[in-house]
């Protein structure tokens, strides 16, 4: 995956992972509202030093659409049906934010050989990483293989809605698992042999083109985030 | 180049770059399957509870399809500790995640009791597999205050959480898991007849 190349700071992969894993915390043991627009926020601040303005401000306006609508529909909603559906509906994204924007920080601002890179030097065991690599590589595929197979299926006049399934079941189910796993089975015999002809199964420590190193301004941000987490346990405490 | 300690690293467990590829790409058929069952309850407190049941309906024949292609002790371990991290990094409960990466062993050692080529067993692995989505419900129904705080510190609205206990009697859980179990074996048995009809003789099984 080519990234442009962004006016910001670049950050070490093990610095946005570990982001990730203090927003994994904070959705887990989020003491306060407050707290969590605190930490949205900072994920943002983090994304626009990282080059990803764009990123960042539709991140946060998003998140701020989010709040409004929610408080509008328990304020001004509260009783009605819909109300409620809006606030249920909402409410689930609403808990796993932070988590949504850290992660999509890190997928989109790091290319898959930085992050490989980094596995090495976190000494992940290659029976992790690269089935872990192959996986986020993989993803976007399935999405448009999802839509040319529901095109397919349409030709025989098959849709995924309830009536059609519930008419003919076999075919449909026969219509959407039957291609999948094909491509997939495929798709797995010709990424191998991409990956063996590059010199994945190379016994020797793997290299890469990308110098990693823990900068200053990677320590900053890990301290800032790492303060984050003794901060939501106080924040508890106190009740602030 | 010495061709004799080629790929050491990771044959150790007699697993081939080809097979950790393989269940990388079907980890990421699983997940976006698992999704499209899960997302259509979960942001719903009523529909919420029967998310594990949609999930399990949903994934069978791709993780028969997977053992049979790597029918080797690692490709289910490897699935579940995947997930359970796919999982951790998106802000699921932990109960869930640590549940996958448990059960995914256990799965591991049921099907390979059979040698990964007993139907059988293969299917009664995957019923269990199914089950770690379940494991944070088991939390919400072991103390509800407790979940109801929790989940409201997140940002949760009240009503959600009214919603939620409103419609989760207690009698709810042994519920979920029967019905995840059924849908499980369901979706295994459809598993095994996709197999034998169509990926066997397509040559695509180990």
């Amino acid at each position: 995956m080519n990234l442009p190349q962004s006016p910001g700071v670049r950050f070490d992969p093990r610095t946005k992972l570990f982001v990730v894993l203090v927003a994994a915390l904070v959705v887990a043991f989020s003491p306060a509202k407050n707290y969590q627009y605190c930490f949205v926020i900072a994920v943002c601040i983090f994304a626009a030093f990282c080059g990803r303005w764009r990123f960042s401000a539709i991140g946060l306006s998003a998140y701020a659409l989010l709040q409004a609508i929610l408080w509008y529909a328990t304020h001004w909603l509260a009783a009605s049906t819909l109300g409620t559906m809006l606030v249920a509906g909402l409410g689930f994204f609403n808990m796993i934010f932070p988590c949504g924007i850290a992660a999509g920080l890190t997928i989109s601002s790091t290319r898959v050989s930085e992050l490989l890179a980094a596995a090495v030097r976190l000494r992940i065991p290659g029976r992790v990483y690269i089935p872990l690599a192959v996986l986020c590589r993989y993803f976007p595929s399935v999405k448009e293989d999802w839509r040319f197979i529901r095109s397919a299926m349409k030709l025989r006049g098959l849709t995924l809605s309830p009536a059609s399934i519930v008419r003919q079941p076999a075919a449909t189910i026969e219509c959407l698992y039957v291609p999948l796993m094909m491509s997939a089975a495929k798709a797995a015999d010709e990424l191998s042999a991409a990956a063996i002809s590059r010199g994945i199964e190379s016994p020797r420590p793997r290299t890469c083109i990308i110098d990693l190193h823990i900068r200053p301004a990677d320590v900053l941000v890990m301290i800032l985030f790492g303060l984050a987490v003794p901060a939501m346990f106080l924040w508890g405490v106190f009740g602030l | 180049m010495s061709g004799v300690n080629t790929s050491d690293f990771i044959k150790k467990k007699g697993l081939t770059v080809r097979d950790l590829v393989t269940i990388g790409i079907f980890t990421a058929v699983y997940v976006v399957v698992f999704l499209v069952g899960g997302m259509v309850f979960a942001p719903n407190p009523v529909l919420t509870f029967y998310m594990p049941i949609g999930c399990a309906l949903l994934c069978g024949p791709i993780f028969l399809l997977l053992v049979a292609k790597v029918p080797k002790h690692g490709p289910i371990i490897i699935l579940g500790l995947l997930i359970g991290l796919l999982m951790f990094a998106t802000g699921m409960h932990w109960m869930m995640n640590t549940a996958y990466i448990v059960l995914g062993i256990v799965a591991d050692l049921v099907a390979g009791a059979g040698n990964f080529k007993s139907i059988k067993l293969n299917i009664l692995a995957y019923i269990i597999f199914a089950l770690p989505p379940v494991g944070s419900y088991v939390m919400f129904f072991l103390d509800k205050a407790v979940w109801a705080k929790s989940i409201m510190a997140g940002g949760t609205e009240q009503s959600y959480v009214d919603t939620m206990i409103a419609s989760g009697p207690n009698w709810l859980l042994p519920v979920i898991i029967a019905g995840t179990i059924v849908a499980a074996l369901l979706s295994g048995l459809l598993g095994r007849v996709l197999l034998k009809k169509q990926f066997e003789k397509a040559g695509i099984t180990a």
